[in-house]
């Protein structure tokens, strides 16, 4: 769990990402702030084009070559934005591990898993081939691989999709990183498959006290297995907080908007809201709030001021309405 | 529920198989069958939205595509409206498919880019021998019901977002004015912000239009929004049919009651302290798929019985159907 008294573990400010774009450019992070603490689990939850991807990929170097970051990445005292690539060639895959959404385009496959596996150890260890290949055979042990020394050497398309994603988070803790960043961990997984992968995340943050950054668009992953919420929307923190603050006190309109709108297996008979509208597309600047054209709470001075993450209990929101608070004061609710 | 005993139900699906030949490598000419249905019945009534879940490779899109005849299926009947679609002529079948149509998982390619919204909405009248006039005002009803607005006509997809070209989708499917429509996964490739509005139109057009619905998707909490019945399919064949709130309250197959146990829930207090049944391993191939019961390799109720003798498909409540030698009733 987060231990506040500590220095966080990974601390980004301020983060602005842009892409040039043939008419111009998207400005697709804007200012987003988020701490994850040694040992938690983050969950940055938003839907498409919010710019949950984007921040991570800045965080990792990873961008592309028409994208540019501008802020502040820390990662145990290191600034990583701007940093030479050697060093972030030894963070990346060494104390930060990160797994993809899509396993089967993430491995080689040309490459046996142990060889990748391997590979992934060679990289960062001076160690020799077959010590990284019997490390390797350690790892698929590790993330409960079935008969892991036999088939170590098959290849990603002998594999199925949860066994591949298996190997993935293998190679992401090949050198016992202390962070994992996971990218839609088990979106292309079938449900019976992710509750074994979401089984294995959970055991090993708990085993290792490795924190886990999980980006994800599915708020019954992040029920299950996270520790704070960032809820972003347009590039930035809408709101952000303790997991149960979030699901059962959310302050924000879209945060309220999101959880209203979302089909759940034992509320059957809830009436859904959906927010209306869509998410602004990042080409323009937004004026005032983003979320305020959406917004049922929106009032004037929305529509004109960004508002800034404020404390709200315990915690951060980006809302000068907070209709959930002015309706406790009031006794409404 | 529209449903009575005496009337015959709109659609009789009766021991539908469907078969793929696959060439396990290059080289080898010799070809093996890979069974994606292997001996699926089910009734839909009219107005009465049926949900075929399961995970990717059970075969639930297969099958509505055998049953709309979209996918030739190797043997079997389908009976729609007393008629058998699969002896159907290639003429005969379009004018029969005037009364049942389908709505595509992604909005981004089931669209033709470079037809505008309302030629999109309009292609089917035409095809059925409507004229340019006609074709133009219906379509802005149409899109007028699925809430776009008539002035939508006029402009193409790529000016929508994934939820609006949805809308579009099922405005194409409506066009004929069908009764029924199988929707394969219409809500998945959707933001969850989105997916609510397109989940409430369709209960709305179900309910307004008495429309029945043949619905295919993996998310059983937009399933249980959607639909009176599902039927849950495993490698190829239905384990469990039941009412919705049967299916969901007493699961009686075991692969069901992991399905349901597997599906997050969104809350922190409750996701937490659930007993989950975790199964092992991933589905086995359709192409060699497990003697007797076909779940039995995950099961963690199986015995020797399950591999020997698979389990028919048999009544254990009124309206309620399953497939297990050691059901969770028993």
């Amino acid at each position: 769990m987060s231990d506040l008294t500590t220095p966080p573990l990974l601390e980004i400010r301020d983060l602005h990402v842009r892409f040039a774009v043939r008419n111009g450019q998207v400005h697709a992070v804007r200012g987003l702030d988020l701490t994850v603490h040694r040992g938690e689990v983050a969950a940055v939850v938003g839907e498409s084009g919010s710019g949950k991807s984007a921040s991570m990929l800045a965080t990792l170097g990873l961008l592309d070559i028409n994208a540019s970051a501008s802020g502040s990445v820390r990662f145990d005292g290191t600034e990583l934005l701007g940093a030479p690539p050697p060093v972030l060639r030894s963070i990346r895959g060494g104390r930060i591990g990160m797994i993809f959404q899509d396993p089967m385009t993430s491995l080689n496959p040309v490459l046996d898993i142990r060889r990748q596996i391997a590979e992934a150890v060679i990289t960062h260890r001076q160690v020799s081939p077959r010590q990284a290949e019997s490390k390797a055979v350690e790892l698929l042990e590790m993330v409960s691989f079935p008969d892991a020394v036999r088939r170590a050497r098959s290849y990603p398309h002998e594999l199925s999709g949860g066994m591949r994603q298996r190997v993935m988070i293998a190679m992401a803790l090949a050198n016992d990183p202390d962070i994992l960043i996971a990218d839609e961990p088990t979106t292309a997984l079938d449900v019976t498959v992710q509750a074994q992968i979401l089984d294995l995340l959970r055991s090993l943050r708990q085993s290792r006290e490795l924190a886990i950054v999980l980006i994800t668009h599915d708020l019954g992953v992040v029920a299950g297995l996270a520790d704070t919420v960032n809820v972003m929307y347009a590039g930035r923190i809408a709101e952000s907080g303790p997991v149960v603050d979030i699901f059962h006190r959310p302050q924000h309109p879209y945060t309220i908007g999101l959880l209203a709108s979302l089909p759940r297996l034992d509320r059957p008979d809830r009436e859904l809201t959906p927010i209306g509208g869509v998410p602004p597309r990042l080409y323009e600047e937004p004026e005032g709030c983003s979320f305020a054209p959406r917004c049922r709470y929106a009032v004037e001075a929305c529509h004109e001021v960004e508002p800034p993450l404020e404390r709200v209990e315990a915690s951060m929101v980006a809302c000068s309405v907070l209709p959930m608070r002015s309706r406790t004061a009031e006794g409404s609710l | 529920m529209t449903s009575t005993s005496i009337e015959a139900p709109l659609v009789q699906v009766r021991d539908l198989v469907k078969e793929f030949e696959v060439r396990r490598s290059s080289w080898r000419t010799q070809a093996t069958t890979l069974q994606a249905v292997s001996g699926v019945s089910f009734d839909i009534s009219a107005g009465e939205a049926l949900a075929l879940v399961g995970e990717s490779g059970c075969g639930k899109s297969t099958t509505a595509r055998c049953v709309l005849r979209l996918t030739e299926p190797t043997s079997g009947s389908v009976r729609f409206d007393g008629v058998e679609l699969t002896e159907l002529s290639s003429g005969e079948l379009r004018k029969a498919r005037k009364r049942f149509q389908m709505v595509f998982q992604d909005p981004y390619t089931s669209l033709n880019p470079r037809m505008t919204v309302g030629e999109i909405v309009g292609e089917p009248l035409l095809v059925h021998g409507a004229n340019a006039a006609e074709q133009l005002a219906r379509a802005a009803e149409l899109l007028e019901q699925v809430q776009l607005g008539a002035d939508a006509a006029d402009r193409y997809p790529h000016q929508f977002s994934g939820g609006q070209r949805q809308r579009v989708g099922i405005a194409r499917a409506l066009a004929l004015s069908p009764d029924l429509i199988a929707l394969d996964e219409p809500v998945s490739a959707l933001d969850v912000s989105i997916q609510a509005e397109i989940i409430r139109l369709l209960q709305h057009l179900r309910d307004e239009l008495g429309l029945a619905f043949l619905f295919i998707a993996h998310d059983l909490s937009v399933v249980r929004h959607l639909s009176h019945r599902v039927a849950v399919m495993y490698l190829g064949k239905i384990v469990e049919v039941a009412r919705t709130a049967d299916l969901y309250s007493r699961p009686a197959h075991p692969y069901t009651k992991a399905l349901l146990s597997a599906a997050p829930i969104p809350d922190p207090l409750i996701e937490r302290d659930r007993v989950r049944i975790v199964l092992t391993g991933d589905p086995p191939t359709p192409v060699n798929p497990p003697s007797g019961c076909r779940f039995r390799t995950r099961c963690w109720r199986a015995e020797s019985l399950c591999a020997e003798v698979e389990p028919p498909l048999i009544d254990i409540a009124e309206g309620h159907k399953v497939a297990c030698h050691f059901n969770l009733w028993s």
